[in-house]
């Protein structure tokens, strides 16, 4: 029986099986594509993916269906197995009833027992009666909530109040006119309750009432707006995102001031609860991208997010991919002009990072500072970007390459110094490169987790490795320790933090093929991760767009034009509004001066007749 | 389990590439790459191959030369590097033998230089030269010269007198040449199309070794007479110095055999015509003032044009040179920066020119019979199909033809001053 | 919309559709091509090949008169309309054979040349084998990656030719192109018109017509790829001949990398051809890959297989046994290389026009879609 199964399974190898037919994510990628559907009559619609939110690659209304079912009964058994985990994980913690109670010991009973009030010391019920006559309570976290909110504006006026009418419900009175908080609602799930609770927020339970009250009184520890730890810009603001999500919302909110700024609030992570925003602009982006977007992160069914880090790993496209397809950005101002670009932007509570999808693979060389700057000076900053990507690549793969097996390139008296520093050197030149960037990778390592204290001494350990030390132990020639080090700068130089780290594999990668192959070994990678960049896509979005498929120039994609002259959006997200500015956006160059200088000169020159 | 053994045939199938992949691969210092390639007829065998090769040694300097071993020894290694000479009966298999004795690879990579022995050449280069066409680590831009004497002597003496560097040293040794023109810069690529060619022959620069013994004694008495039209061939320069190689004059080659020689002064007069000629001072006798000289500052002001044509079935070949100059020197004080002087001096330039490059061309055409000037690549026009330009077979027609030249000099400027004033004293 | 969309190809636009003709037809001035015409014509090699385009858009129009007449068809199914399933299928199944002899030959002449150059000593079949695994890759990702994969590396790739051929200029001497008529003016026009077949690798837009958008775009694609090749390959051939005489040129393993070796500014610039061979091994594998694709896609539209993705192992098998089944560098170069080059135009430009001419003696048509032309 064993035997037959593993002749089963070897026979599986070489048989042909039928692939899947996993229907993804298309938008219009090419130009032609985008013409073309807007030819076909009445296919307007489909041109740019607007009317219908998920414009699949055509399925037929059966497949749909079909798949749409497969889809159902897998959240349905997803569910399932969730509530028999969850009975199983917490049994003396699950909520018996749905609805809040009448009756307020009831109501009590259930916050305690939902929230463990026994071991749980860090829900909070306080028990008061309004009015002399009614009992009443309310529940909170302890920490995350604001003390004084909670003392002044809640307990206080509810005291206070004396006459009150016995027999009916009358939160709808303390909603309107005693609670002097600013947000207060009305709820009846226990879920919703507790996840207010969790949340930050009171609730109010009042005796007679099925339902509770919860308000506003947010006022946990965070951490204050603060200049951008890994991003910095010379010129261009220095505000930088935080932990907290309301806080980052308004930062992007205080850049772009348009009522078509929407944000959409998922749950994410069914343990811990967090939450995500969804930003685009509305009428802006195309809603494909938008229903794409939450379509993904509702799906999503796992219990722990815990920020922007965790969420990227769970919604991006083609996870073998080495360069990343969601940029994350810690500046509020780098999410705000994507958000104008037409983009989506995800922020998740508890990382001070946004996700901006979709993007390209040029986007990921643009910073904020490419458009503060002047367009010259902006330019030479992306094509200074370029020359690093290409350093921190190819270069130490280059040199093996090189000086194994083309030496006829090297010139002849730099060869002749690279033997001669050569000549101690009791490594093979392979070894001696994956030496000193094993090292210069430990000395990166090491230098950010490192303790503050003693920070300093990374820098002499650096030195003395990337240094003459290592040269005159004859562990190096010194041409490696130049070709270490230009990598490793052109690596600090790429503004993208994954991108860098892509970087860093890519090299490795590179330093193997050159090793054994020289440039043909080069060349071979070259083409093969061409071709896996080329069919990755961000969101629908291929990667390597503008040179393949190749399309309209947004102006704005490795040389930076003035921007004046950016007239489109970029193209490949298609966005609903393809033009930014019209072809004049300095009105100024084309009318005449400002009136009152005019009469001035006209003054003037009667003067000078009056003179005459 | 599937995927995890087909991850495991991937992975041997990668180890199997990488650990046969680098049958290519050498280190920089497994090899030692040799910058001058010298040969020469051998006397036991086909070829005598010498090379040349830095060493690795830190310093390379000269510190270390003083170290007294055979006298051998001294000879072959001299300033950072080794020189080895083998016997082999071709220059390939040569380069293996030298694996017997040298303990890395010799490659030929990195050469410079490749110098033919005279004796050689006059017999005949094919047979040793259009064989590094079709290898490997030969670069077709290497350049050739052919020694008066032995190639290996010629190398012995081949230091690095100025600074460390050999390789430097050899490549601005060539590029002299553009300075100087008393020699042509020909690349192995340009000799070996020209072995082939149908439009054109061969020819390199010629160099030679001076025992330094030909600054003579006072032979003159103090009243040495001005020789302007000074002409040397390699080892014949009256000079002192430290370096005993020197370079002077084109090697002419006729069907892959060397015939004979240009001299430096030659050289200049071929190099105008072909238009290779950068820049170089002529000196001229002064008329006004015999046994004084004028120094002109030669260019060529645009490149030389050649017309050719069939009169009669005879081959007419009319070249027209344009050359500016500019006044170097005048030692008899003679106000040349006159106009109507100037105009007087560059007539003067443009006769003398003109003899000379006609005397040039006489001398290769009656006495070589080598149409080194290419000619040729004019008069193909004439043929309209390959087949009828190889019948008629322009190489052994080359001395029928009849060749004028026309120099046009225009002196432009007089150097740093206006006028020649009188110099208080100064006797005429 | 919906039908095309069935189509698993993916869509490609008129850029890359360019590219992908022009790259591959390109490829062959890194190869023994430009030595061989030079060694059969001579001094005329340059506008020989001018001929051999001129021809080849006469011929690409007949196959493009081919395609008009069946919208909507590629041309395996034009071949089983026309001539019925069985004969259509064998004819369908031979062009997938030539591909594959396409792509082994040329891996073959590619490695040939590499080992002469650079790596001497490393066993070929090493050396294929990283060539066809890379092909493998990249005709994984179908089509649409193989597109876009030309249409970047095509720029760099011409870019990189340029600069050889500007930076050999100071070699070039104008007087080389005399004799003007090189071996005679017939040798030059029946050779120019037999090396049509040097652009026949136009006809894959026949095979991808459902991916590029419609006819007009393939016919855009097609004369301006051919152009655009035959603007390369005259250009080539001319600064060959400058450089090397008629004599050395038809001596040349390659010819372009001959004339890399030969770039010699002053003593800074210079030894550049190495950098060279990036833009030889790309191009080379790209083309490559191309054939390599179409040979399965072709075969897979014979018989209708869904998917390309399965037959990449055998295919690739295939491709490998093919590629070392000659022995020596002569034998790839004088014959699989000679009737590629030379002879392949015959069945590449002839079949489809044979089935044009039975199309037309039967009156056969494709049905119009919608009552519209694409």
């Amino acid at each position: 029986m064993a035997e037959k199964n593993r002749l089963k399974s070897l026979f599986a190898l070489l048989t042909y099986k039928k692939p899947k037919n996993i229907e993804t994510f298309y938008i219009p990628e090419t130009e032609e594509e985008t013409k073309r559907a807007q030819e076909i009559k009445g296919m307007e619609h489909k041109a740019r993916g607007i009317k219908k939110p998920r414009l699949v690659s055509e399925m037929s209304k059966k497949r749909e269906r079909g798949l749409e079912k497969d889809r159902e009964t897998y959240r349905f058994k997803y569910k399932e197995k969730s509530k028999d985990g969850a009975s199983k994980g917490r049994s003396g913690n699950s909520v018996v009833d749905k609805q809040v109670s009448v009756n307020i010991d009831e109501n009590m009973g259930l916050v305690k027992k939902a929230f463990n009030s026994e071991n749980n010391k860090d829900i909070i019920i306080r028990e008061f009666t309004v009015g002399g006559q009614l009992r009443a309570f309310i529940a909170y976290m302890d920490g995350m909530v604001d003390r004084t909110t909670i003392n002044d504006f809640i307990i206080k006026p509810l005291l206070a109040k004396k006459e009150y009418h016995e027999g009916e419900c009358s939160l709808d009175k303390v909603i309107q006119q005693v609670l002097q908080t600013n947000q207060a609602n009305k709820i009846t799930d226990t879920e919703e309750m507790i996840y207010e609770i969790l949340v930050g927020n009171t609730c109010l339970f009042i005796e007679g009432c099925n339902y509770c009250i919860s308000s506003e009184t947010k006022g946990f520890e965070k951490r204050s707006v603060s200049t951008p730890q890994t991003e910095g810009v010379v010129r261009g603001s220095q505000e930088g995102f935080t932990e907290n999500l309301r806080t980052n919302v308004t930062l992007v909110r205080k850049i772009i001031k348009n009522k078509d700024l929407s944000t959409e609030f998922l749950k994410i992570g069914a343990r811990n609860n967090n939450q995500c925003a969804v930003m685009y602009i509305d009428g802006l982006i195309n809603p494909a991208i938008v229903a794409e977007v939450k379509r993904r992160i509702t799906s999503l069914k796992t219990d722990f997010i815990a920020g922007s880090g965790i969420l990227e790993q769970f919604i991006e496209e083609n996870p073998w991919s080495i360069i990343p397809t969601i940029i994350s950005t810690e500046r509020p101002d780098k999410a705000a002009s994507h958000l104008i670009e037409g983009k989506a932007v995800i922020i998740a509570d508890g990382t001070p990072f946004a996700l901006i999808v979709p993007v390209s693979l040029t986007t990921m060389f643009h910073t904020p500072e490419d458009t503060t700057l002047r367009w010259q000076y902006g330019t030479l900053l992306r094509f200074i970007r370029i020359f690093a990507v290409f350093i921190a690549i190819f270069i130490p793969g280059l040199y093996v390459a090189l000086t194994n097996f083309h030496r006829e390139m090297i010139p002849t008296d730099l060869l002749i110094a690279i033997a001669k520093a050569r000549e101690n050197v009791p490594f093979p030149t392979i070894l001696e490169v994956m030496l000193m960037e094993v090292s210069f990778e430990l000395i990166r390592e090491a230098g950010i987790r490192i303790p503050g204290i003693i920070g300093n001494t990374i820098g002499i350990i650096g030195a003395l490795i990337l240094g003459q030390a290592a040269v005159q132990a004859n562990l190096v020639s010194p041409v490696l320790i130049i070709i270490v080090a230009i990598t490793g700068l052109g690596n600090f130089a790429i503004p993208d933090f994954s991108v860098a780290f892509a970087a860093r594999i890519m090299r490795l990668i590179y330093i193997v093929l050159g090793a054994f192959l020289g440039f043909y070994g080069i060349s071979l990678g070259i083409v093969v991760f061409t071709v896996m960049l080329a069919c990755t896509k961000s969101f629908g979005v291929p990667m390597l767009n503008y040179f393949a498929p190749k399309l309209r120039n947004s102006n704005d994609i490795i040389i930076r034009r003035p921007v004046w002259m950016q007239e489109l959006r970029p193209d490949n997200i298609n966005p609903l509004d393809i033009t930014r500015q019209p072809e004049i956006s300095r009105k100024w160059v084309k009318e005449p001066p400002a009136e009152n200088m005019r009469e001035d000169s006209e003054e003037a020159g009667e003067d000078d007749r009056k003179n005459e | 389990m599937a995927k995890k053994v087909s991850l495991l045939l991937v992975f041997c199938l990668g180890l199997l590439i990488n650990l046969t992949g680098c049958y290519d691969a050498a280190e920089v210092d497994d090899e030692v790459y040799a910058l001058v390639l010298g040969i020469d007829k051998g006397i036991n065998n086909k070829v005598r191959v010498t090379i040349q090769y830095p060493t690795y040694k830190s310093s390379g300097g000269g510190g270390g030369e003083s170290k007294s071993g055979g006298r051998m020894e001294a000879k072959n290694e001299t300033q950072g590097s080794i020189i080895d000479t083998i016997e082999a009966p071709s220059i390939l298999e040569a380069l293996d033998m030298y694996g017997m004795s040298t303990s890395r690879r010799v490659s030929l990579m990195h050469m410079k230089n490749i110098i033919i022995s005279e004796e050689l050449a006059k017999e005949g280069v094919q047979a040793y030269v259009s064989p590094l066409a079709r290898y490997r680590e030969a670069r077709g831009v290497v350049n050739i010269s052919v020694a008066r004497g032995t190639a290996q002597k010629f190398i012995q003496e081949n230091k690095s007198n100025i600074g460390e560097s050999l390789a430097k040293d050899l490549e601005l040794m060539t590029v002299q040449s553009d300075n100087t023109s008393f020699f042509p810069r020909v690349t192995f690529y340009d000799f070996y199309n020209s072995l082939l060619s149908t439009y054109e022959q061969g020819y390199t620069a010629y160099a030679g070794l001076n025992e330094l013994g030909n600054l003579p004694e006072d032979k003159y008495a103090g009243k040495a007479p001005l020789m302007v039209d000074n002409a040397f061939k390699p080892g014949e320069i009256p000079r002192s110095g430290v370096a005993k190689r020197e370079y002077a004059g084109t090697a002419v080659f006729r069907d892959g055999k060397m015939v004979g020689s240009l001299n430096s002064e030659e050289t200049r007069y071929f190099m105008m015509i072909v238009g290779k000629f950068t820049k170089g001072i002529i000196d001229m006798e002064d008329r006004e003032s015999p046994g004084k000289v004028i120094s002109l500052n030669f260019r060529p002001s645009r490149k030389p044009v050649v017309r050719a044509y069939f009169k009669k079935g005879r081959p007419i070949i009319s070249i027209k040179l344009e050359m500016e100059a500019d006044i170097g020197a005048v030692q008899s004080r003679v106000n040349y920066e006159d106009k109507d002087q100037v105009k007087k001096l560059s007539t003067r330039a443009e006769d003398y020119l003109e003899r000379r490059a006609v005397q040039v061309i006489g001398k290769v055409q009656q006495q070589y019979n080598s149409d080194i000037f290419g000619f040729g690549q004019k008069l193909a026009g004439y043929f309209p199909t390959i087949q009828e330009w190889e019948k008629y077979d322009w190489l052994s027609h080359f001395k029928e033809a009849g060749i004028n030249v026309k120099v046009n000099v225009s002196i432009r400027r007089t150097g740093l001053m206006l006028k020649s004033a009188r110099i208080t004293g100064y006797e005429k | 919309m919906t039908e095309k969309m069935n189509d698993r190809q993916g869509y490609i636009g008129t850029y890359e559709a360019v590219c992908l003709t022009s790259i591959m037809m390109v490829t062959k001035i890194f190869y023994t091509s430009i030595a061989v015409i030079v060694k059969i014509e001579g001094t005329s090699g340059w506008y020989g090949t001018l001929i051999s385009c001129l021809t080849s858009l006469v011929m690409f129009s007949f196959i493009f008169l081919l395609l008009k007449r069946f919208p909507h068809m590629d041309i395996t199914k034009i071949f089983e309309a026309v001539i019925g399933r069985f004969a259509g299928k064998i004819l369908t199944l031979l062009f997938s054979a030539y591909m594959i002899f396409y792509a082994a030959s040329s891996i073959r002449e590619f490695i040939e040349m590499i080992k002469a150059y650079n790596l001497p000593y490393t066993p070929p079949s090493i050396l294929i084998f990283g060539f066809i695994a890379v092909c493998a890759i990249v005709a994984y990702h179908g089509l649409e990656g193989i597109a876009r994969v030309s249409a970047i590396f095509f720029v760099p790739v011409i870019i990189g030719v340029v600069l050889i051929l500007i930076l050999a200029s100071p070699n070039y001497d104008f007087d080389y192109i005399k004799p003007y008529f090189g071996y005679g003016l017939k040798k030059t026009i029946v050779t120019g018109v037999l090396r049509s077949s040097a652009y026949d690798e136009v006809v894959i837009l026949a095979f991808i017509i459902n991916s590029v958008h419609g006819l007009k775009i393939c016919k855009r694609a097609g004369y301006s790829s051919i152009l655009i090749s035959g603007l390369t390959f005259s250009t080539n051939i001319l600064c060959n001949i400058l450089a090397f005489q008629y004599t050395a040129g038809s001596e040349n393993l390659s010819s372009l990398f001959e004339l890399s070796r030969a770039i010699y500014f002053n003593r800074f610039v210079q030894r550049l051809e190495s950098i060279f061979l990036f833009a030889w091994v790309v191009a080379s594998l790209v083309t490559v890959s191309i054939a390599f694709y179409l040979a399965i896609d072709i075969y897979t539209k014979a018989f209708r297989i869904p998917g390309h993705r399965p037959l990449i192992f055998p295919f690739s098998f295939i491709l490998f046994m093919v590629a070392l089944i000659p022995e020596n560098m002569p034998e790839v170069v004088q014959v699989n290389i000679q009737f590629i080059r030379q002879y392949s135009g015959f069945f590449i430009y002839l079949a489809p026009i044979a089935i044009l001419l039975l199309a037309v003696l039967f009156r056969k048509r494709g049905e119009l879609h919608n009552g519209k032309k694409s």
